[in-house]
Protein backbone atom coordinates (compact mmCIF):
# COMPACT_ATOMS: atom_id res chain seq x y z
CA UNK A 1 0.00 0.00 0.00
CA UNK A 2 1.69 3.18 -1.15
CA UNK A 3 1.15 6.53 0.52
CA UNK A 4 1.20 9.02 -2.35
CA UNK A 5 -0.44 12.06 -0.74
CA UNK A 6 1.49 14.40 1.54
CA UNK A 7 1.78 12.80 4.93
CA UNK A 8 3.34 14.19 8.07
CA UNK A 9 4.37 12.47 11.25
CA UNK A 10 3.30 14.69 14.11
CA UNK A 11 5.01 13.45 17.23
CA UNK A 12 5.66 14.36 20.83
CA UNK A 13 8.53 12.76 22.71
CA UNK A 14 7.85 12.40 26.39
CA UNK A 15 8.59 10.34 29.49
CA UNK A 16 6.69 7.01 29.38
CA UNK A 17 4.41 8.13 32.25
CA UNK A 18 2.94 10.85 30.02
CA UNK A 19 2.30 8.53 27.06
CA UNK A 20 -1.45 8.01 27.48
CA UNK A 21 -2.29 11.65 28.07
CA UNK A 22 -0.17 12.81 25.14
CA UNK A 23 -1.77 10.14 22.94
CA UNK A 24 -5.19 11.49 23.85
CA UNK A 25 -4.01 15.06 23.14
CA UNK A 26 -2.87 14.07 19.64
CA UNK A 27 -6.03 12.08 19.00
CA UNK A 28 -8.22 15.05 19.96
CA UNK A 29 -6.12 17.49 17.93
CA UNK A 30 -5.98 15.51 14.69
CA UNK A 31 -8.73 12.91 15.00
CA UNK A 32 -6.26 10.16 14.09
CA UNK A 33 -5.34 7.01 16.02
CA UNK A 34 -2.06 7.59 17.84
CA UNK A 35 0.81 5.12 17.92
CA UNK A 36 3.67 5.11 20.36
CA UNK A 37 7.21 3.78 20.39
CA UNK A 38 9.14 3.29 23.60
CA UNK A 39 12.87 3.31 22.84
CA UNK A 40 14.50 1.21 25.53
CA UNK A 41 17.91 2.72 24.77
CA UNK A 42 16.78 6.25 25.64
CA UNK A 43 13.85 5.40 27.91
CA UNK A 44 11.74 7.94 26.02
CA UNK A 45 8.41 7.44 24.36
CA UNK A 46 7.52 9.02 21.02
CA UNK A 47 3.78 9.31 20.48
CA UNK A 48 2.76 10.02 16.87
CA UNK A 49 -0.15 10.51 14.56
CA UNK A 50 0.13 10.47 10.77
CA UNK A 51 -1.89 13.10 8.98
CA UNK A 52 -1.84 15.15 5.79
CA UNK A 53 -1.20 18.43 7.58
CA UNK A 54 -0.70 21.33 5.10
CA UNK A 55 2.49 23.37 5.63
CA UNK A 56 0.42 26.50 6.27
CA UNK A 57 -1.20 24.86 9.30
CA UNK A 58 2.01 23.72 10.96
CA UNK A 59 2.57 26.84 13.13
CA UNK A 60 -1.01 26.73 14.45
CA UNK A 61 -0.74 22.99 15.11
CA UNK A 62 2.51 23.49 17.03
CA UNK A 63 0.99 26.29 19.09
CA UNK A 64 -2.06 24.22 19.89
CA UNK A 65 0.05 21.23 20.94
CA UNK A 66 2.22 23.48 23.12
CA UNK A 67 -0.95 24.75 24.84
CA UNK A 68 -2.15 21.18 25.33
CA UNK A 69 1.18 20.16 26.84
CA UNK A 70 1.08 23.20 29.12
CA UNK A 71 -2.32 22.04 30.41
CA UNK A 72 -0.90 18.59 31.12
CA UNK A 73 1.98 20.14 33.07
CA UNK A 74 -0.48 22.29 35.03
CA UNK A 75 -2.35 19.08 35.84
CA UNK A 76 0.82 17.81 37.50
CA UNK A 77 2.18 15.58 34.72
CA UNK A 78 5.92 15.39 34.06
CA UNK A 79 6.07 15.45 30.27
CA UNK A 80 9.82 16.01 29.86
CA UNK A 81 11.30 16.41 27.32
CA UNK A 82 7.94 17.24 25.69
CA UNK A 83 9.57 17.66 22.29
CA UNK A 84 7.18 18.34 19.40
CA UNK A 85 8.26 17.08 15.98
CA UNK A 86 6.51 17.56 12.64
CA UNK A 87 8.18 15.97 9.64
CA UNK A 88 7.29 14.93 6.14
CA UNK A 89 6.90 11.21 5.59
CA UNK A 90 8.06 10.40 2.06
CA UNK A 91 5.65 8.43 -0.13
CA UNK A 92 6.50 4.81 0.43
CA UNK A 93 5.17 1.35 -0.15
CA UNK A 94 4.79 0.43 3.51
CA UNK A 95 4.21 -3.24 2.85
CA UNK A 96 7.69 -3.42 1.29
CA UNK A 97 9.79 -0.71 2.94
CA UNK A 98 10.69 -2.68 6.08
CA UNK A 99 12.54 -5.22 3.93
CA UNK A 100 15.55 -2.93 3.60
CA UNK A 101 16.46 -3.98 7.16
CA UNK A 102 17.26 -7.51 6.01
CA UNK A 103 20.16 -8.65 3.88
CA UNK A 104 21.23 -12.14 2.83
CA UNK A 105 23.79 -13.69 5.18
CA UNK A 106 26.58 -15.85 3.87
CA UNK A 107 28.00 -18.31 6.40
CA UNK A 108 31.36 -19.48 5.16
CA UNK A 109 31.27 -20.81 1.63
CA UNK A 110 28.66 -23.46 2.28
CA UNK A 111 25.56 -21.67 3.57
CA UNK A 112 23.43 -18.76 2.41
CA UNK A 113 20.52 -17.54 4.56
CA UNK A 114 18.25 -15.07 2.85
CA UNK A 115 14.69 -13.74 2.93
CA UNK A 116 12.32 -15.10 0.30
CA UNK A 117 12.22 -11.83 -1.64
CA UNK A 118 15.98 -11.76 -2.23
CA UNK A 119 17.01 -12.64 -5.79
CA UNK A 120 20.54 -13.60 -4.88
CA UNK A 121 21.54 -16.98 -6.26
CA UNK A 122 23.51 -19.35 -4.02
CA UNK A 123 27.00 -20.19 -5.23
CA UNK A 124 27.81 -23.69 -6.42
CA UNK A 125 27.76 -26.06 -3.45
CA UNK A 126 26.17 -23.47 -1.17
CA UNK A 127 23.13 -24.65 0.81
CA UNK A 128 20.28 -22.14 0.75
CA UNK A 129 18.04 -21.40 3.74
CA UNK A 130 15.01 -19.21 3.10
CA UNK A 131 13.55 -17.42 6.06
CA UNK A 132 11.14 -14.53 6.28
CA UNK A 133 11.53 -12.44 9.40
CA UNK A 134 8.44 -12.20 11.49
CA UNK A 135 7.11 -13.61 14.70
CA UNK A 136 9.53 -15.67 16.74
CA UNK A 137 13.25 -15.41 17.09
CA UNK A 138 16.16 -16.35 14.89
CA UNK A 139 16.51 -14.78 11.47
CA UNK A 140 20.29 -15.09 11.35
CA UNK A 141 20.59 -11.33 11.84
CA UNK A 142 21.45 -11.77 15.52
CA UNK A 143 25.04 -12.39 16.64
CA UNK A 144 24.10 -15.48 18.64
CA UNK A 145 22.22 -17.14 15.78
CA UNK A 146 25.07 -16.34 13.40
CA UNK A 147 27.60 -17.96 15.75
CA UNK A 148 25.53 -21.16 15.85
CA UNK A 149 25.20 -21.15 12.05
CA UNK A 150 28.96 -20.80 11.69
CA UNK A 151 29.64 -23.66 14.10
CA UNK A 152 27.22 -26.13 12.50
CA UNK A 153 28.77 -25.23 9.14
CA UNK A 154 32.30 -25.66 10.48
CA UNK A 155 31.51 -28.92 12.30
CA UNK A 156 29.92 -30.59 9.29
CA UNK A 157 32.07 -33.34 7.82
CA UNK A 158 30.69 -33.96 4.31
CA UNK A 159 30.16 -37.62 3.59
CA UNK A 160 30.00 -38.63 7.27
CA UNK A 161 26.72 -39.26 9.03
CA UNK A 162 26.18 -36.61 11.71
CA UNK A 163 23.10 -35.91 13.76
CA UNK A 164 22.03 -32.56 15.19
CA UNK A 165 19.68 -31.30 17.93
CA UNK A 166 18.41 -27.72 18.00
CA UNK A 167 17.33 -27.02 21.58
CA UNK A 168 15.12 -23.91 21.73
CA UNK A 169 14.64 -23.83 18.00
CA UNK A 170 12.67 -20.53 17.66
CA UNK A 171 12.17 -19.93 13.95
CA UNK A 172 13.86 -23.28 13.19
CA UNK A 173 16.73 -21.64 11.33
CA UNK A 174 19.49 -23.80 12.87
CA UNK A 175 17.67 -27.09 12.34
CA UNK A 176 16.79 -26.14 8.77
CA UNK A 177 20.37 -25.11 8.05
CA UNK A 178 21.61 -28.37 9.56
CA UNK A 179 19.28 -30.43 7.37
CA UNK A 180 20.40 -28.48 4.30
CA UNK A 181 24.04 -29.06 5.22
CA UNK A 182 23.44 -32.81 5.34
CA UNK A 183 23.03 -33.53 9.07
CA UNK A 184 20.66 -36.43 9.64
CA UNK A 185 18.67 -36.99 11.70
CA UNK A 186 17.90 -33.46 12.82
CA UNK A 187 15.69 -32.88 15.87
CA UNK A 188 14.36 -29.58 17.14
CA UNK A 189 12.17 -28.45 19.99
CA UNK A 190 10.92 -25.28 21.60
CA UNK A 191 8.69 -24.68 24.62
CA UNK A 192 6.76 -21.93 22.79
CA UNK A 193 3.83 -23.25 20.74
CA UNK A 194 3.91 -20.22 18.42
CA UNK A 195 7.60 -20.75 17.70
CA UNK A 196 6.93 -24.42 16.91
CA UNK A 197 4.11 -23.48 14.53
CA UNK A 198 6.29 -20.95 12.71
CA UNK A 199 9.32 -23.25 12.58
CA UNK A 200 7.16 -25.95 10.98
CA UNK A 201 6.05 -23.41 8.36
CA UNK A 202 9.69 -22.51 7.77
CA UNK A 203 10.57 -26.20 7.36
CA UNK A 204 7.90 -26.47 4.65
CA UNK A 205 9.19 -23.28 3.01
CA UNK A 206 12.62 -24.90 2.76
CA UNK A 207 11.35 -28.32 1.72
CA UNK A 208 12.82 -30.07 4.78
CA UNK A 209 9.54 -30.92 6.52
CA UNK A 210 10.33 -34.60 5.95
CA UNK A 211 13.69 -34.27 7.73
CA UNK A 212 12.88 -31.81 10.53
CA UNK A 213 9.72 -31.87 12.62
CA UNK A 214 10.07 -29.32 15.42
CA UNK A 215 8.32 -30.47 18.58
CA UNK A 216 6.68 -28.66 21.47
CA UNK A 217 8.88 -29.62 24.42
CA UNK A 218 10.15 -27.97 27.58
CA UNK A 219 13.81 -28.70 28.29
CA UNK A 220 13.19 -28.49 32.05
CA UNK A 221 10.65 -31.32 31.81
CA UNK A 222 12.53 -33.62 29.45
CA UNK A 223 13.90 -36.93 30.82
CA UNK A 224 17.31 -36.67 32.44
CA UNK A 225 18.34 -39.89 30.73
CA UNK A 226 17.76 -40.79 27.11
CA UNK A 227 19.15 -43.11 24.48
CA UNK A 228 18.75 -40.48 21.79
CA UNK A 229 22.12 -38.76 21.38
CA UNK A 230 23.44 -36.32 18.82
CA UNK A 231 26.80 -35.38 17.32
CA UNK A 232 26.02 -31.68 17.57
CA UNK A 233 23.68 -29.98 20.03
CA UNK A 234 22.93 -26.28 19.58
CA UNK A 235 21.46 -24.56 22.61
CA UNK A 236 20.75 -20.94 21.84
CA UNK A 237 18.96 -20.38 25.14
CA UNK A 238 19.48 -18.15 28.16
CA UNK A 239 22.18 -18.34 30.80
CA UNK A 240 20.01 -19.52 33.71
CA UNK A 241 18.50 -22.33 31.66
CA UNK A 242 21.88 -23.42 30.30
CA UNK A 243 23.36 -23.58 33.80
CA UNK A 244 20.37 -25.28 35.44
CA UNK A 245 19.65 -27.75 32.64
CA UNK A 246 23.07 -28.46 31.15
CA UNK A 247 22.77 -32.02 32.46
CA UNK A 248 19.74 -32.63 30.27
CA UNK A 249 21.61 -31.22 27.27
CA UNK A 250 24.72 -33.30 27.94
CA UNK A 251 22.55 -36.43 28.23
CA UNK A 252 21.69 -35.87 24.58
CA UNK A 253 25.27 -35.38 23.41
CA UNK A 254 27.33 -38.26 21.97
CA UNK A 255 30.83 -38.92 23.30
CA UNK A 256 33.16 -36.42 21.56
CA UNK A 257 30.06 -34.57 20.42
CA UNK A 258 29.93 -30.78 20.18
CA UNK A 259 27.74 -28.52 22.27
CA UNK A 260 27.27 -25.01 20.90
CA UNK A 261 25.92 -22.56 23.46
CA UNK A 262 24.73 -19.07 22.67
CA UNK A 263 22.31 -16.43 23.86
CA UNK A 264 24.59 -15.59 26.79
CA UNK A 265 25.58 -12.13 27.92
CA UNK A 266 29.35 -11.75 28.12
CA UNK A 267 29.16 -11.13 31.85
CA UNK A 268 27.27 -14.42 32.35
CA UNK A 269 29.45 -16.61 30.15
CA UNK A 270 31.94 -17.64 32.88
CA UNK A 271 29.05 -19.17 34.85
CA UNK A 272 28.02 -21.30 31.87
CA UNK A 273 31.64 -22.22 31.14
CA UNK A 274 32.19 -23.32 34.75
CA UNK A 275 29.11 -25.52 34.68
CA UNK A 276 30.11 -27.19 31.42
CA UNK A 277 33.79 -27.71 32.18
CA UNK A 278 32.89 -29.07 35.63
CA UNK A 279 30.84 -31.70 33.78
CA UNK A 280 33.91 -32.74 31.80
CA UNK A 281 33.43 -30.72 28.63
CA UNK A 282 36.37 -28.97 27.02
CA UNK A 283 36.06 -25.49 25.61
CA UNK A 284 37.05 -25.48 21.96
CA UNK A 285 36.23 -21.89 21.15
CA UNK A 286 34.28 -18.79 22.13
CA UNK A 287 33.53 -15.43 20.62
CA UNK A 288 32.20 -12.12 21.85
CA UNK A 289 30.08 -9.99 19.58
CA UNK A 290 28.57 -6.87 21.06
CA UNK A 291 27.29 -7.81 24.50
CA UNK A 292 26.91 -11.49 23.61
CA UNK A 293 29.40 -14.32 24.08
CA UNK A 294 28.90 -17.73 22.52
CA UNK A 295 30.95 -20.88 22.87
CA UNK A 296 31.68 -24.33 21.51
CA UNK A 297 32.42 -27.22 23.89
CA UNK A 298 33.36 -30.83 23.24
CA UNK A 299 32.18 -33.82 25.25
CA UNK A 300 34.77 -36.29 26.61
CA UNK B 1 17.19 -17.99 23.10
CA UNK B 2 17.98 -14.73 24.81
CA UNK B 3 15.71 -12.07 23.45
CA UNK B 4 16.98 -8.54 23.65
CA UNK B 5 14.09 -6.14 23.48
CA UNK B 6 14.91 -2.87 21.72
CA UNK B 7 11.52 -1.21 21.79
CA UNK B 8 7.82 -1.40 22.46
CA UNK B 9 5.30 -0.16 19.90
CA UNK B 10 1.68 0.46 20.86
CA UNK B 11 -1.09 0.81 18.30
CA UNK B 12 -4.85 0.84 18.29
CA UNK B 13 -6.23 -1.02 15.29
CA UNK B 14 -9.72 -2.05 14.28
CA UNK B 15 -10.13 -5.80 14.78
CA UNK B 16 -9.51 -7.78 11.61
CA UNK B 17 -8.57 -4.67 9.62
CA UNK B 18 -4.83 -4.17 10.09
CA UNK B 19 -3.15 -3.05 6.87
CA UNK B 20 0.12 -1.35 5.93
CA UNK B 21 -1.46 2.13 5.72
CA UNK B 22 -0.56 4.66 8.45
CA UNK B 23 -0.28 4.36 11.36
CA UNK B 24 0.64 0.65 11.13
CA UNK B 25 3.04 0.95 8.17
CA UNK B 26 5.21 3.84 9.34
CA UNK B 27 5.10 2.84 13.02
CA UNK B 28 6.26 -0.74 12.35
CA UNK B 29 8.24 -0.17 9.14
CA UNK B 30 10.60 2.23 10.92
CA UNK B 31 11.40 -0.58 13.38
CA UNK B 32 12.10 -3.09 10.60
CA UNK B 33 9.13 -5.27 11.48
CA UNK B 34 7.59 -7.50 8.82
CA UNK B 35 4.41 -5.47 8.39
CA UNK B 36 2.49 -8.02 6.34
CA UNK B 37 3.30 -10.79 8.82
CA UNK B 38 2.05 -8.59 11.66
CA UNK B 39 -1.15 -7.65 9.82
CA UNK B 40 -1.88 -11.28 9.00
CA UNK B 41 -1.32 -12.43 12.58
CA UNK B 42 -3.26 -9.51 14.10
CA UNK B 43 -6.21 -9.99 11.75
CA UNK B 44 -6.31 -13.72 12.47
CA UNK B 45 -6.18 -13.10 16.23
CA UNK B 46 -8.96 -10.49 16.18
CA UNK B 47 -11.29 -11.81 13.49
CA UNK B 48 -14.01 -12.62 16.04
CA UNK B 49 -13.88 -9.26 17.83
CA UNK B 50 -16.53 -7.58 15.71
CA UNK B 51 -14.75 -4.50 14.36
CA UNK B 52 -13.83 -3.10 17.79
CA UNK B 53 -10.69 -0.99 18.16
CA UNK B 54 -8.12 -3.21 19.82
CA UNK B 55 -4.99 -1.85 21.49
CA UNK B 56 -1.98 -3.99 20.65
CA UNK B 57 1.44 -3.94 22.31
CA UNK B 58 4.26 -5.10 20.03
CA UNK B 59 7.63 -6.06 21.49
CA UNK B 60 10.48 -5.53 19.03
CA UNK B 61 13.66 -7.57 19.44
CA UNK B 62 17.20 -6.77 18.40
CA UNK B 63 17.00 -9.01 15.32
CA UNK B 64 13.75 -7.28 14.23
CA UNK B 65 11.57 -10.22 15.16
CA UNK B 66 8.53 -9.37 17.26
CA UNK B 67 5.79 -10.65 19.48
CA UNK B 68 2.53 -8.96 20.33
CA UNK B 69 -0.24 -9.06 22.89
CA UNK B 70 -3.76 -7.80 22.48
CA UNK B 71 -5.36 -5.61 25.09
CA UNK B 72 -9.05 -5.04 25.65
CA UNK B 73 -10.66 -2.18 23.70
CA UNK B 74 -10.33 1.28 25.32
CA UNK B 75 -13.13 2.15 27.77
CA UNK B 76 -14.09 5.12 25.58
CA UNK B 77 -14.69 2.83 22.59
CA UNK B 78 -16.78 0.41 24.65
CA UNK B 79 -18.78 3.26 26.17
CA UNK B 80 -19.54 4.74 22.74
CA UNK B 81 -20.69 1.32 21.57
CA UNK B 82 -22.84 0.83 24.67
CA UNK B 83 -24.40 4.31 24.34
CA UNK B 84 -24.89 3.90 20.60
CA UNK B 85 -23.03 7.10 19.72
CA UNK B 86 -20.27 7.83 17.22
CA UNK B 87 -18.31 10.32 19.32
CA UNK B 88 -18.22 11.89 22.73
CA UNK B 89 -19.28 15.43 23.66
CA UNK B 90 -16.88 18.31 23.03
CA UNK B 91 -18.37 20.06 26.09
CA UNK B 92 -19.06 17.12 28.42
CA UNK B 93 -20.11 19.33 31.36
CA UNK B 94 -22.91 20.92 29.37
CA UNK B 95 -23.81 18.75 26.40
CA UNK B 96 -24.76 15.18 27.19
CA UNK B 97 -24.67 12.96 24.13
CA UNK B 98 -25.80 9.58 25.46
CA UNK B 99 -26.58 7.30 28.39
CA UNK B 100 -25.26 4.01 29.74
CA UNK B 101 -26.66 1.90 32.54
CA UNK B 102 -24.74 0.54 35.53
CA UNK B 103 -25.33 -2.92 34.08
CA UNK B 104 -23.60 -1.89 30.86
CA UNK B 105 -20.69 -0.52 32.87
CA UNK B 106 -20.37 -3.85 34.66
CA UNK B 107 -20.29 -5.59 31.28
CA UNK B 108 -17.48 -3.25 30.18
CA UNK B 109 -15.57 -4.04 33.36
CA UNK B 110 -15.97 -7.75 32.71
CA UNK B 111 -14.70 -7.32 29.15
CA UNK B 112 -11.68 -5.27 30.20
CA UNK B 113 -10.78 -7.76 32.93
CA UNK B 114 -7.21 -7.47 34.16
CA UNK B 115 -6.43 -4.58 31.78
CA UNK B 116 -8.37 -2.37 34.19
CA UNK B 117 -6.15 -1.01 36.92
CA UNK B 118 -8.66 -1.17 39.79
CA UNK B 119 -8.56 -2.95 43.14
CA UNK B 120 -12.28 -3.60 43.46
CA UNK B 121 -15.45 -3.69 41.40
CA UNK B 122 -16.60 -0.39 42.97
CA UNK B 123 -13.32 1.28 42.03
CA UNK B 124 -13.64 -0.09 38.50
CA UNK B 125 -17.21 1.25 38.24
CA UNK B 126 -16.05 4.67 39.43
CA UNK B 127 -13.23 4.62 36.87
CA UNK B 128 -15.47 3.74 33.90
CA UNK B 129 -18.22 6.13 35.08
CA UNK B 130 -15.58 8.89 35.25
CA UNK B 131 -14.53 8.19 31.67
CA UNK B 132 -18.22 8.25 30.66
CA UNK B 133 -18.75 11.64 32.33
CA UNK B 134 -15.66 13.05 30.59
CA UNK B 135 -17.24 12.00 27.29
CA UNK B 136 -20.61 13.54 28.06
CA UNK B 137 -22.28 10.18 28.65
CA UNK B 138 -24.70 9.98 31.59
CA UNK B 139 -24.66 6.95 33.87
CA UNK B 140 -28.16 5.81 34.88
CA UNK B 141 -29.37 2.90 37.05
Amino acid sequence: MKTSELLRQISITVAPEAEEDVAELLREEFGQPPSSHLDLATGLCTVSVYWGLPASEIPAARASLREGLKDLVLGGLDIRPGRIGIRKVPPRDWSESWKRHFRPIEVGRTLLVQPTWSRRKPKAGQALVLLDPGLSFGTGQHATTRYCLERITQLRRPGSPQSMLDAGSGSGILAIAAAKLGYSPVAAFDYDAEAVRISRTNCRLNGVEGQVQPELKDLTKMPRKTGERFDVVCANLICDLLVAEHGRLLARLKPRGSLVVAGILESQFPEVERALTASGLRKRGARTEGEWRSGWFEAP
Amino acid sequence: MAKKVTGIVKLQITAGQANPAPPVGPALGSQGINIMAFCKEFNAATKDKGGLVIPVVITVYQDKSFTFILKSPPASVLLKKAAGIASGSKVPNKDKVGKVTRKQILEIIKLKGSDLNANSEDAAVRMIAGTARNMGIEVVD
